[in-house]
Parts: C-alpha cells; sequence; structure tokens
C-alpha cells in the first residue's frame, strides 16, 4: 500500500510537471472558455433558442472533449508505463525492487487523476464562459451547479477512466506509444462510423456501443424540447440507456486495468534474439568500385530517399491500421451520404460518391497528413540515422524533397484504396454505372491537389518547429487560428490556406467551380513552392544546437538559384494573388456572411415601414428571359401591367429587386422613382398623379444578372453552364417591401441590433385576410419568351405556345391560359424528356439523360395523384404536368403551375428497387402533384395557419395515394418517420412551438406534425368524411380572390363533416400540442374455453405542452387501437405491422388501465395504437411480445 | 593528411568541449583517447561535417573542410558513438541506401552491399532488420556503411564501447584491414583500442589535447618513472599525500599502487610503463581524476 502511494505520488508529481499537462489543461480551458464566451470559437451551434449555459450545451461541450481528450489522456497513461523504455531507464526501474502490481496501478492511478484534471479544466472553462458579463444576458439561464456536477460524475469520470484503462492496457501489452496512437485513431474512426450509421431506425446497440456515452445521450436528448433541453438533466436511471452505458464501459474499463495489472511483469522490450538464417552462400568474389570520389547524382539519391521513406511507411503496422480505418470510414460516409428522408437510399452515383468522400475525408486525411509530416521529417532522428546519413554527401533539399513527395504518395495510396473501396460498394449495391475518370479527377485532382498543399504545409510546419510534437501542435493551432478567422468574419481563400468548395452535379458537373478553384489552387501552389524553398533552408543537418546556428545553415543554402527561386515564386504569387484579387474583389464583389446578414438587417431597418402599404396587384405579366448558359449570364426584360385594387388612390409603393442584377431599365408609367438603393435592392416609386382604384399602370423592366470572373466564395449557383434554375423574385422585380429578406434567427437579431421576429399576424386577422400567403393579393396572366443556347431546352410555366430559332439561339414561348400566382420558374439545360399521358392531360419529365432510373415511378405517381385528387377533391385544372430536373445545388421540389422543377439530388437518384422501402420519388411527385390543388388552386391568407392549407394538405393528399398504391401496414412506417422527426425537431424550436392550426411557417409542423395528425383524423373520422370536409373548401375558395381562406375555414369544414364524439380529438390534434405516453406494462395469455384471453395492462398518460415544451398532465379518456398480432414474418419490418389477429378500440384513462382481449390463435404480440393516431413521446414501449 | 588547427567550441550551457584544437594526423590509424565527456565526440562530429566550430580550421590535405564541407562529405566514412536503423530494415537495404546518398551509381551499388555485408561478416544476416542486430552486429554495420564509396577519412567514435571481449576482438580485426592510404581516426576511452591498434595517437581530455605522438613513444618516456607499491587499504590516503597515485588495484587483500615518480619512492618497485600510465599521467597533470582508484 505504501507502495502504491508512493508511486501515485511520484506518478503525479512527474505529471505536473510535465508541459503536457499544463498545454493540454490550458488549452481545454480555454477552448471551452472562449467557445462560451465568444463568437470565434464555436464548438456547438449557435442558432437555436436553447440557453448559452443549457445543460444540453454543457454536456455536448463536454463530449466534444471527451472525445478530444483521448489523446492527451494516451499520453498520460501509455506514456506513464512506456517511457521507462523509451527514455531507457527501464533496467534501473525494474531492478530497484518495485513490485509490479504497485507499480502498474500507481502509475495508472496518476495518470488517470491528470487525465481527469483536463476535462475539468475544459468543465471549469464552460462554468466561468458562461459568467462572462458581455454575454447575451437573454440567453442565459440561471446558475445551477447540478449539470456541472452530473457532467462530472456521468461524463467525465467514467470517460476518462474508460479511455485511460483501454489505453493503458493496450500499451502496457504492447509496450509501444504507437501501438496506443493507432488505437486512438481506430477508436475515432469507429466512433464516427457509428455515429454515421444510427439513424432514427437505430440500430438497437447503438446507445451502448457508443464508449463515450454520446449516442445514448442523444437518445435521452432526441425528444426533449428547448426546455427540458435548458433547465433538465436525463434521468440516468431512466429507459435511456445511460446507465447501463455508463456502467458497461467502466466495467470494460474495470477488466482491462484488472488484467493489466494482474498480467504485468517488468520485461524488456528491445533486440528479440536473432534468428538463425539458413546459411546462404557468401559472395565469392569482392567486386571492384570506382575509386576515387564518387560524383552522387541527384535523382538517385532522391529516389531512394523517397523509396526508403515510402517503404517506411508501407512496412509500419500504422498505416495499415489507418487504411483500413480509411476503408471503413468511406464506408460509413458513402453508406451515409446515400441516406435519404424516410430511410431510403439513392443509387450510389460517383458523384455522389465524391461528395460523401470529401465531406468525410477531409478530417481523415489532415490527420493522416499532420501525423505523417511528423513522422516522416524527424525519422531520421528518431531511428538515429540522422548521424550516418547527414555525413554522407547528399545534396541539400534532396530530403525534404523526398519528405513531401513521400507524403503525397501516402496520400495518393489512401486516395486509391478509398477510390477501390467506393467502386467495390456501388459494384456490391448492383450499381455499375461507375464512372472511373470522375473518380480521377474529383478525388486525385479537385480534392487531392489541395491534400498535397496540406502536406506541403504540414512539412513545412514540423520542420520550421524543430520537433515532431511541437509540429503538429503547431498544425492543430495554424487549422485553430484559420477557422477563428474564418469565423471573424476573414473568409478570403487568399489567406485562409484554402481552396474554394466546389460541389459536383452529375447535370453540371463541376461547372463554374472549377474555375476559382483552378486559380487558387495555382495560387496556393506557389505559396507551396515558398514553403517548400524555407523548409529547404531550414532542415536540419547535423546537430544544430541553437537557432543562430539553423539560420547560419539556412544562409549557407541561400544560394543564387534559391534566391532566384524565391524571386520569381513571390512574384508569381504576386501575379496570381492580383488576378485573384482583381475577380473576386474588383469584378465582383467581396462579401463575407456578416456583410450579408448585415445588409438584410439595414433593409429591414430603413425599409420595413413600406410592408402593408397598399400595392398595385400584377394583372399580366410579359416576360423575356434570355439565357447565356456559357457566359452565366441572363437578361431579364418585360412588362407588368399593375392594378390598384385597393380601396383607395395609391400614391406611392415599394420595389425590391434582386441586388445582384444589373438594372437597365426600371420605369412604371406615371411614376418617378423617389427612393432607389442598387446596394439593398429597394426602390420607392411615387406615382404623378396617385393611382385611383381600378386603374392601371404598366412597369417596364430591363435586368441584366452577370456573373464575371469568379468569386471567392457562394457562387451564383442559379444561372449556371447546364442547368439554369431562377425564378421571378430572383430576376423580375417584386412589388412592396420583401420581408424574405430578413433575418431569421433572433440570435443573430440581437447582434444586429433588431428587435426579435415579428410574428406573422394572428389566424383571423382581419387586415390581412386580402393578403394571399405568397404576398400578393390576385392572379395574374403570364406569357415568357425564353431563349436559351441551341442545344438547351428552356421552360418556364404555362403552355408551349411557339418554338424557333433565331441568331443562333433557341427561342420557346409559354403562356398560360387562366391567370396564376405571380411567382414564375425559368429552366434551361440539355434534357431528355420522357412523356406519358393520363385522360387527356399531357405528362413531360425532362431529365438528365443519366438519370433515368425514376421516370417511370413519377410518371406512375403522377397518374394516380391525377386520379385520385381530381376524383375526392376537384378536376385538375391544367392540360400538362411537367416534371424538370435541375442540380443538386439545391435539394428539393418545387410547385409552379403545370411545372414542377425538380431537384437531382432527390428523387431521380433514389433507388426505389426494394419495394419494401418508402418510395421517396413516389411520395415526392404525390406531394408536388398536390401543390397544383393545394396552392395553386387554393392558398391561405397570409397569417398563422396558412401553410396548413398549402404544405399539410399536400402532405395528407400524398399520403392517401401512397397508401392506395402501397397498403395501410406501408404507412406505418411512413408515420413512424414523421412523428419521429416531429418529437426531434422540438428541441430545435427557434421562437415557439404552436399548435397545428397557428403554426407559423415552420416546418417540423406543417409537414411532419401535419402528416401525422392528418392520417389519425383520417383513421377518426374516414377518409370518405374528410374528403368531403375537403372538397367543400374547395368549393368554398378553389380560384377565388380576396379574401383568402385560413386555416380556421379548413378546421370548419372539417369539423362539420366530423361526427361529434371526434370533436374532442380534433381540438387536442389542431388546436393544442397534444402528447400522450402509453406504455403496456404487462400482457399476458391464457387458454380460456378454445379460446385465448389476452389481459394488457397499459399505463397512460396525456400532457399538454406550451410553446417551449412544458408539459403538463390533462386527463385521459380516450379510444384507442389495440391490435394482437401473429408471428411476425421474420422479414417484415418492425414498422410494417402483418396482419392482425385482432384489431379493437378501448376506452383508456389516465393511469393503469386492464384490457382483455379474446382472439381464436395465440398472439405473439400486442401493440397499443398500431397506426400512430397518438403522438406518444415513447411510441417504443408500446409494443409487447408475450 | 588531416590538418586540426585552433579548433574551439563552446556549448550553449556553456560547456567548452573543444579548447584550441590542434592535431596533425597522417594516414593510417589514429586513436584519440579520452574519457567520458572529453569532446571526442565533439572533434568528431565537427570533423564529420555534423556540427561547426565557433572558430579553427580543419584541413583535409588540400580540402577547407569547413568552407566546402560538401566535399569532404564526399570522401568520408563516418561511423557515430550511438546510431540506429530506419525501422524494419535490413542491413543490406541500409547500405543500398547509403551507397545511393553517397553517390554510388545504381549499377554498382548490388556489389557494393554484397561485398560489405560479407567483409563485415553479415552476409547470413543481411534480409534480417536491423533492430534484431546484437551490439556487434550492429558496429560491424556501422563499419560496413563506413566504408562505402572508398574514403579517404574514416571517423569511427566509440565503436567498441559496451562490446564483450569477443566481439571487441572480431571489431578490431575488422578496423585493421583498412588501407594505410586513409585516414582512419578511432575515438575511445578504452586503453587497449589504442594500444591493439594504433600507430599515432593523442590523449584529450575538457576539450584540450593533452599530448600526443606514437604511443610506444610515450610510453617508452615514462620509463623508470613508474613503480609499484603493495599497501594496506588504510594507508592509501597516507601515500596518496606523499606521492603521486596513478592508480590502484585489489591484489590478494592488499592494494597494488602504482605510482609516478621521477625517483623512486620508499618500498616501491620499478616497473614498466604502460600505456595506461601514460594516459592517467596526461590525466593527472591536466588536473583530471577520473577516479580508477578502487
Amino acid at each position: 500500500m505504501d507502495a502504491l502511494i508512493e508511486v501515485i505520488r511520484f506518478e503525479c508529481r512527474y505529471q505536473s510537471r510535465s508541459p503536457l499537462f499544463i498545454i493540454v489543461a490550458g488549452i481545454f480551458f480555454l477552448m471551452t472558455f472562449l467557445g462560451m464566451a465568444s463568437d470565434a470559437v464555436q464548438i456547438g451551434g449557435n442558432d437555436s433558442a436553447l440557453n448559452l449555459n443549457s445543460n444540453f450545451a454543457i454536456i455536448q461541450t463536454q463530449l466534444v472533449f471527451s472525445i478530444i481528450g483521448m489523446f492527451p489522456a494516451i499520453a498520460f497513461v501509455a506514456n506513464a508505463i512506456t517511457r521507462d523504455q523509451e527514455v531507457r531507464t527501464a533496467e534501473v526501474l525494474f531492478a530497484s525492487g518495485v513490485r509490479p502490481k504497485p507499480f502498474v496501478l500507481g502509475r495508472f492511478i496518476g495518470g488517470t487523476v491528470f487525465a481527469m484534471l483536463t476535462g475539468l479544466a475544459a468543465l471549469a472553462g464552460t462554468l466561468l464562459g458562461t459568467l462572462a458579463p458581455w454575454l447575451d444576458q437573454a440567453r442565459i439561464g440561471a446558475f445551477a451547479l447540478s449539470p456541472y456536477v452530473f457532467t462530472l460524475l456521468v461524463l467525465i469520470i467514467p470517460n476518462t477512466f474508460f479511455v485511460c484503462a483501454t489505453f493503458f492496457t493496450l500499451a502496457a501489452l504492447f509496450r509501444s506509444m504507437a501501438a496506443a496512437h493507432a488505437a486512438a485513431f481506430a477508436f475515432i474512426v469507429a466512433y464516427g462510423v457509428m455515429t454515421a450509421f444510427s439513424g432514427p431506425e437505430d440500430l438497437w446497440w447503438a446507445v451502448y456501443a457508443d464508449p463515450f456515452g454520446g449516442t445514448a445521450f442523444g437518445e435521452a436528448f432526441r425528444y426533449a424540447t428547448v426546455y427540458e433541453r435548458n433547465f433538465e438533466l436525463p434521468h440516468v436511471s431512466g429507459e435511456n440507456a445511460l446507465l447501463a452505458n455508463r456502467a458497461i464501459w467502466s466495467t470494460v474499463g474495470l477488466i482491462c486495468l484488472a488484467v493489466t495489472t494482474w498480467r504485468y511483469r517488468f520485461a524488456l522490450s528491445g533486440p528479440g534474439r536473432t534468428k538463425q538464417q539458413a546459411r546462404d552462400k557468401t559472395p565469392h568474389t569482392a567486386a571492384r568500385f570506382s575509386g576515387g570520389v564518387p560524383r552522387p547524382g541527384l535523382i538517385d539519391q532522391f529516389l531512394s530517399q523517397l523509396r526508403m521513406d515510402y517503404r517506411g511507411v508501407l512496412r509500419s503496422a500504422p498505416f495499415y491500421v489507418l487504411l483500413a480505418m480509411g476503408m471503413l470510414n468511406v464506408t460509413a460516409v458513402i453508406f451515409g451520404s446515400t441516406d435519404q428522408p424516410y430511410d431510403t437510399n439513392a443509387y450510389p452515383v460517383t458523384g455522389l460518391m465524391l461528395r460523401a468522400i470529401e465531406g468525410g475525408f477531409l478530417f481523415f486525411v489532415l490527420m493522416v497528413v499532420v501525423y505523417y509530416a511528423g513522422e516522416l521529417v524527424y525519422r531520421e532522428r528518431s531511428s538515429r540515422v540522422a548521424d550516418i546519413l547527414d555525413a554522407t554527401p547528399y545534396a541539400n533539399g534532396i530530403i525534404v524533397a523526398a519528405k513531401i513527395v513521400a507524403l503525397w504518395s501516402i496520400i495518393a495510396t489512401l486516395l486509391a484504396v478509398v477510390m477501390l473501396t467506393s467502386i467495390v460498394i456501388q459494384l456490391s449495391l448492383g450499381f455499375t454505372e461507375v464512372q472511373p475518370l470522375l473518380y480521377l479527377q474529383g478525388l486525385f485532382v479537385v480534392n487531392g491537389f489541395f491534400f498535397a498543399l496540406l502536406a506541403v504545409l504540414a512539412v513545412f510546419v514540423t520542420v520550421v518547429a524543430g520537433d515532431r510534437w511541437i509540429g503538429m501542435l503547431g498544425m492543430i493551432l495554424v487549422f485553430l487560428g484559420l477557422s477563428a478567422a474564418e469565423s471573424f468574419g476573414f473568409e478570403h481563400n487568399l489567406y485562409l490556406f484554402s481552396t474554394p468548395d466546389t460541389m459536383y452535379s452529375d447535370m453540371n458537373g463541376y461547372g463554374h467551380f472549377i474555375k476559382p478553384w483552378t486559380w487558387f489552387t495555382l495560387y496556393w501552389a506557389v505559396f507551396c513552392v515558398i514553403l517548400v524553398l524555407i523548409s529547404h533552408l531550414l532542415f536540419p543537418r547535423g546537430r544544430v544546437f541553437t537557432i543562430h546556428e539553423r539560420l547560419k545553415q539556412a544562409r549557407d543554402r541561400t544560394t543564387g538559384s534559391v534566391r532566384i527561386s524565391i524571386g520569381l515564386a513571390v512574384i508569381a504569387l504576386i501575379a496570381t494573388g492580383s488576378w485573384i484579387f482583381y475577380n473576386t474583389n474588383v469584378l465582383n464583389e467581396y462579401r463575407v456572411e456578416d456583410d450579408i446578414e448585415s445588409r438584410q438587417a439595414e433593409y429591414e431597418k430603413k425599409y420595413r415601414h413600406y410592408l402593408g402599404q397598399p400595392l398595385p396587384q400584377a394583372d399580366s405579366v410579359e416576360a423575356t428571359v434570355d439565357i447565356y448558359p456559357d457566359e452565366r449570364r441572363l437578361r431579364s426584360t418585360g412588362t407588368v401591367v399593375l392594378r390598384n385594387t385597393q380601396d383607395e388612390p395609391i400614391n406611392a409603393f415599394a420595389l425590391a429587386v434582386n441586388p445582384l442584377l444589373d438594372i437597365e431599365k426600371l420605369e412604371v408609367a406615371g411614376a418617378a422613382i423617389t427612393e432607389s438603393d442598387e446596394r439593398l435592392g429597394h426602390y420607392l416609386l411615387t406615382f404623378a398623379q396617385p393611382l385611383p382604384t381600378g386603374a392601371t399602370t404598366i412597369a417596364n423592366y430591363a435586368f441584366e444578372w452577370r456573373n464575371p470572373g469568379f468569386v471567392n466564395s457562394r457562387p451564383n449557383n442559379r444561372v449556371v453552364e447546364n442547368g439554369t434554375f431562377v425564378d421571378s423574385t430572383e430576376i423580375l422585380p417584386v412589388t412592396g417591401y420583401d420581408p424574405s429578406r430578413e433575418l431569421q434567427n433572433n440570435n443573430k437579431r440581437r447582434e444586429h441590433d433588431l428587435p426579435p421576429v415579428v410574428r406573422m399576424a394572428t389566424l383571423g386577422d382581419p387586415d390581412w385576410l386580402d393578403e394571399s400567403q405568397f404576398g400578393v393579393s390576385q392572379r395574374s396572366e403570364f406569357k415568357v419568351t425564353i431563349s436559351t443556347s441551341p442545344d438547351q431546352t428552356a421552360i418556364a410555366p404555362g403552355y408551349l405556345r411557339k418554338e424557333w430559332q433565331a441568331d443562333g439561339r433557341r427561342y420557346f414561348e409559354y403562356a398560360m391560359d387562366t391567370p396564376i400566382w405571380p411567382f414564375f420558374s425559368f429552366m434551361s439545360a440539355r434534357y431528355e424528356v420522357s412523356k406519358d399521358h393520363w385522360n387527356d392531360v399531357a405528362l413531360e419529365v425532362h431529365h438528365h439523360p443519366a438519370h433515368a432510373w425514376n421516370v417511370d415511378v413519377m410518371m406512375r405517381s403522377a397518374k394516380k395523384s391525377l386520379d385520385y385528387f381530381s376524383r375526392e377533391f376537384s378536376p385538375y385544372q391544367y392540360k400538362q404536368f411537367r416534371i424538370i430536373e435541375f442540380p443538386r445545388y439545391a435539394t428539393f421540389a418545387q410547385s409552379f403551375p403545370n411545372t414542377i422543377p425538380f431537384s437531382e439530388a432527390i428523387g431521380f437518384i433514389s433507388d426505389v428497387r426494394d419495394k419494401k422501402d418508402i418510395n421517396l420519388t413516389f411520395y415526392v411527385t404525390a406531394h408536388e402533384m398536390a401543390h397544383q390543388w393545394w396552392g395553386h388552386q387554393v392558398a391561405g391568407a397570409a397569417m398563422q395557419g396558412a401553410t396548413v392549407i398549402v404544405e399539410t394538405l399536400a402532405q395528407y393528399s400524398a399520403l392517401m395515394v401512397m397508401e392506395k398504391e402501397y397498403g395501410t401496414d406501408y404507412m406505418r412506417r411512413f408515420i413512424k418517420f414523421e412523428m419521429d422527426r416531429y418529437l426531434a425537431s422540438r428541441g430545435g424550436e427557434l421562437i415557439e412551438e404552436l399548435p397545428l392550426l397557428l403554426t407559423e411557417n415552420q416546418p417540423y409542423l406543417h409537414y411532419r406534425k401535419g402528416s401525422v395528425v392528418m392520417y389519425a383524423l383520417r383513421n377518426e373520422i374516414g377518409e370518405e368524411n374528410l374528403n368531403r370536409a375537403l372538397k367543400n373548401f374547395l368549393n368554398r375558395f378553389a380560384f377565388k380572390g380576396a379574401p383568402f381562406p385560413t386555416a380556421q375555414d379548413l378546421l370548419d369544414d372539417i369539423r362539420a363533416c366530423a361526427p361529434a364524439q371526434s370533436q374532442a380529438l380534433i381540438t387536442d390534434l389542431f388546436e393544442r400540442i397534444t402528447l400522450y405516453d402509453l406504455e403496456i406494462t404487462d400482457a399476458q395469455v391464457a387458454a380460456n374455453d378454445g379460446k385465448q384471453q389476452t389481459t394488457i395492462t397499459i399505463k397512460a398518460s396525456k400532457f399538454t405542452a406550451d410553446g417551449k415544451g412544458v408539459e403538463t398532465p390533462t386527463p385521459l379518456d380516450q379510444w384507442v387501437d389495440i391490435t394482437l398480432l401473429p408471428e411476425a414474418d421474420p422479414d417484415t419490418h418492425d414498422n410494417v405491422l402483418p396482419k392482425p389477429l385482432v384489431l379493437s378500440r378501448h376506452r383508456l384513462v389516465t393511469g393503469k388501465n386492464e384490457v382483455r382481449i379474446n382472439s381464436k390463435t395465440r398472439p405473439v404480440r400486442v401493440v397499443v395504437d398500431p397506426y400512430l393516431k397518438l403522438i406518444d413521446r415513447n411510441p417504443d414501449n408500446n409494443i409487447k411480445t408475450l | 593528411m588531416l590538418r586540426i588547427e585552433h579548433l574551439n567550441r563552446t556549448y550553449p550551457g556553456g560547456i567548452q568541449a573543444l579548447n584550441d584544437v590542434c592535431l596533425d594526423i597522417p594516414n593510417g590509424m589514429f586513436g584519440l583517447l579520452g574519457p567520458n565527456g572529453a569532446g571526442k565526440s565533439t572533434l568528431m562530429r565537427t570533423l564529420a561535417t555534423l556540427q561547426e566550430p565557433d572558430s579553427g580550421s580543419i584541413h583535409l590535405d588540400e580540402l577547407d573542410v569547413l568552407k566546402d564541407p560538401q566535399s569532404l562529405r564526399r570522401q568520408l566514412g563516418y561511423l557515430p558513438q550511438e546510431f540506429g536503423a530506419y525501422p524494419r530494415t535490413s542491413p543490406e537495404v541500409m547500405l543500398g541506401h547509403i551507397a545511393a546518398l553517397k553517390g554510388i551509381p545504381g549499377s554498382e551499388r548490388k556489389a557494393l552491399v554484397e561485398y560489405l555485408l560479407s567483409r563485415t561478416n553479415l552476409w547470413e544476416v543481411r534480409k534480417q532488420s536491423i533492430d534484431t542486430f546484437s551490439g556487434g552486429m550492429r558496429q560491424r554495420f556501422g563499419i560496413a556503411q563506413a566504408l562505402i564509396g572508398n574514403p579517404k577519412l574514416i571517423i569511427v567514435d566509440e565503436p567498441t564501447a559496451g562490446l564483450d571481449p569477443v566481439e571487441r576482438r572480431r571489431f578490431q580485426n575488422l578496423l585493421t584491414q583498412f588501407s594505410d592510404n586513409q585516414v582512419i581516426l578511432l575515438s575511445t576511452h578504452i586503453v587497449d583500442d589504442v594500444a591493439d591498434l594504433c600507430p599515432r595517437m593523442a590523449i584529450m581530455a575538457a576539450g584540450r589535447v593533452l599530448v600526443h605522438g606514437e604511443p610506444e613513444q610515450l610510453t617508452n618516456a615514462l620509463t623508470g618513472k613508474i613503480w609499484s607499491q603493495q599497501i594496506n587499504h588504510d594507508e592509501l590516503a597516507a601515500l596518496r599525500s606523499s606521492a603521486r597515485v596513478l592508480s590502484t588495484r585489489n591484489r590478494g587483500g592488499k592494494l597494488e599502487a602504482r605510482l609516478f615518480s621521477d625517483t623512486a619512492p620508499d618500498g616501491a618497485t620499478t616497473v614498466s610503463p604502460s600505456l595506461e600510465d601514460v594516459y592517467l599521467c596526461a590525466l593527472g597533470d591536466a588536473g583530471i581524476d577520473i577516479g580508477l582508484d578502487q
């Protein structure tokens, strides 16, 4: 015992003096402190309604440090056990009479205590950070000690113990730090893989498998509301797996420690016994060799060094660990990337693979580069061959060049392995349209070049640092510094050591991203030439004791050619830099994120008072759009006939024009521009004579959208070489003040001294009944002449009237025969067209030629939707329905009259071959088709609940078409996703959760909760009643002008068609935030008289929640479905129920309920609320297997 | 001929490792004898162009080494006191690499490596990792690499330290095979190495060259000045105050002390001087006690 205490005391003394502890603790403290107290360092996200010091944020931050802290922890404990060998004191120590057990245990405890102290430093940083007086006090909750104590006990102590114990064991086992590091790498990647794999349809074991408890914490917080995330702590012992997780991994740690302590023997690593090899015959002749002074061959030297270095890496075990992890990592990100909504998958097209790899791989490559830069640069020194080699006549510069090329070779090897892995995955998924050339371009050029530059930087930093570990720290600091600079608004790639992001699209290739990428890559390559030369000058040769001596060596090496090379490189750097600067800052405006936000804020501050002022409405729009895809240029000219539909004359009105446009003409007959703000895109037109009620005037405009040169970031992805997609708000004048430009995030608004978001008009506000949710109060006539290059097709809403060629360009004229909302899309690309028809409606899908996979699904969905909607709701108002693909720069589909722009990222590449999967293409097509009714036939007034009319009803319509196509059981799966997303999104609410009826454009409500509510409502009152209500609603409001309907009008129609006993439920669904918690606590089956009687005990409760997520219990008294299920088909998905033995309704009240159900055959499972009519906070305990 | 003139070097900590070192070293084996910390390795590394002196000059024949280290390296073979190899690398590969760095053309490299491996008796283990070598094998590898390129100057720093007697003998034999057209500089703290191998030598301590010359000559110079005396252990202190004790040795419960004296001390018998006596005398003259007493 004394010996143990002595060892611990010694260890603590040793660790407390080691600079590593002080540095790590200091960095951790600073990072969390600044992460909390400043905007520059971001550990978690900032864009939420959560308090800065919410329990969630405290725990989340500490989780991040649990993972980062692994590396110092390794240094503490693995070093504690291996350092005697490294500093060659092992013999002394092992002979000194300390017994192994106290030695091992003592060192472990000492190391672990210090590892925990670094975690505590991070926690202390967080705590002090939250007290910083300059923080936005609106986001600071009352101080509580409990989250810190909780974090310490549940997170820091178990995690550190586990990490220390396992790495201590590994280091003791292998007696090497390298093994411990390799294990840490493996750990991080495995962790990444696991996190990537655990989606909503989790692997049930993911919560247990995560040694840091991150997944378990995530699950515990999954459905937590804003309030709960702020002030409540997860129940350690509750239904979540937190306790089990902590127990499992602490036990693993204990076992590791016990085994190590028990098994540890003092032994020296080092030369094993030399193997006696079979005696080869000695070469019998001594060869003759060049006498005199050999002339060293530069290339020979370089190649030999390169071979030694590359070979050295290839022969080291960590490299294979890294390769394996790279493959694993890639596999994970690839499978992650093909994930689409509703747990569906996309086809693994090569472009998608590339995006996945570059998204998930950069960090990995960065780790590899930093690690191997240190490894290679100091390889001669660490393996003590430097003295021998440095005395040979190799030319200075050979070594550093070999190191860089070796690092490049490592990266190339890694990329090749990644590429092969990716190809194998593609093939194994039955996908054969692999694009090898695209892999080469994307991996080895677009990403590879940057990695190569990164390698040079890493070598440079390592050489300058003069020590491997300081070099690594240096690289980390460089990257922290760069990302800090970026968050301070220094975004120019000219100093961030970065090249602009590129995005590959199947339609548009690398498109306009390539030009800036090329120039910035060239620029940084030139910069790297300078780094290489400086590395060459500073690369130590021989024994260098002082900086002075290093500089002398450098001076000696500064030969004329080095001078000239540096000079030329500097000139080239200035030249390319100037050219870039000319493009990014002169030809284009250089704007950082903060500029953009400031402008949004400025626009709002200056012009918001125009909101709600009387506006003339467009009677007709006649537009001309000329698209020049090669130049990424677009001309938009046209005439808008404006009518005063107000009761009073209009004196003046505001116009919003996209500030990116060059304005050649903007005239309104009878009005003069009295305010003109080109920078913010605001104009005020004042009539000489006020425009009387009912009178019209004509607006003429001519705009040009040019994209000269290239930009630093955020390129215009709308007007592109192949796949232009712009809408009318981007290229036409928009009447009035444009509230969509306002900053939506209240935290950002406070930074810009803006009041909190002005909320939508309350439901039923009479002032807003005359304005539709699209910001206008009437539909207008529409006609457009749209031209493009001769190889492309240009498409806009309306029917094609004419098509012709002139001046080497292709012209199309589209016109709509009925008035439509004045919101239009304009597209141009090289399309292949598939045609079909439904009755007399022409169906067309304009798609990228390589994306033909799901065209038939789109057609089928369109037909089924047209069938259902026109039968159940009202006739389809157009003679044509077109889906038009656009590049993946945006990932949505959007419904314009008879025209649906549809992103290549969704639907087109969905893999719908597995019939058990939700068919995303079918669903999205049906949803967009439904908007031809919900949106184009009827739209809500601009107030709360408007999106219920448009989006919730489109969701419902799509659900019905899907149910007809795929069956009821399939729907459980869909609804379960919707429910999960709704519940999980509540914690991310920025302002306030509202009952569905009052939703203020909150997608998780109008889509996700909307689906659940509408499906439950359908199940409650029946499809016929519900559709009758919708038909009535359409009858009242379709194609009508102001006043526009509200969600209350819709609800009135629904209530009118619903039986009396359903009214309470309708209130719960639409007008309250209602949540349930049903749990089968027990279920027994007994044979009785030839029948099987199942007795089910159900614990039931019901809550209502307020906007922040505070829940209040309310009495439950409700009829709920309960079903008995037979043996499940082993193939059946858990969320697709087999045909029930019995399905019956039972009245449940708050508290314990006992239900008896008879069945002919013995049931295997019991499910309460099988069709998910109730929003249950924990749907997983609604099933019990008997 | 290697000419070292007024070489000085002081380390950042203030330790003067070289103090006005002057030496002329002709072709053949030259022994540099000195205790640990004498500055031998500093001198060796300086000669091997691995570090620079604060002042002084070094010439190999006509070549100004400090001005043109690269030219020296082309004619240099250097076996450092402590060295390793790349991990998991065989002598065959390692020698090939060093040969490439030394400028041996690719066509000759393989044959040269084979020749060196067989000459240093490493042929059988040529594919084995150097990490697994014993001390003697490692030193033989060290010599093999130093021989690459037929160097004019070979520097061998403490090559026999830590070797067992058999290995040491083997290594010494290897060294004796070197040609006489080369300057071979052997540093050691073991007197026997010099005595057995070197026709010329210098003794170095505290950064200074104390004496230099031929071992035999230096030994002969002490003839008649070295005495041996049998004493009891408790008489040593008294003896020290009256005479200059070079070394003591246990012999049958008594101490045999070797004394330096121009005249015969009481009760001492004259003995023939050894190189060790030369070494200890030189150190004693310089006021350095390396504690050879037992």
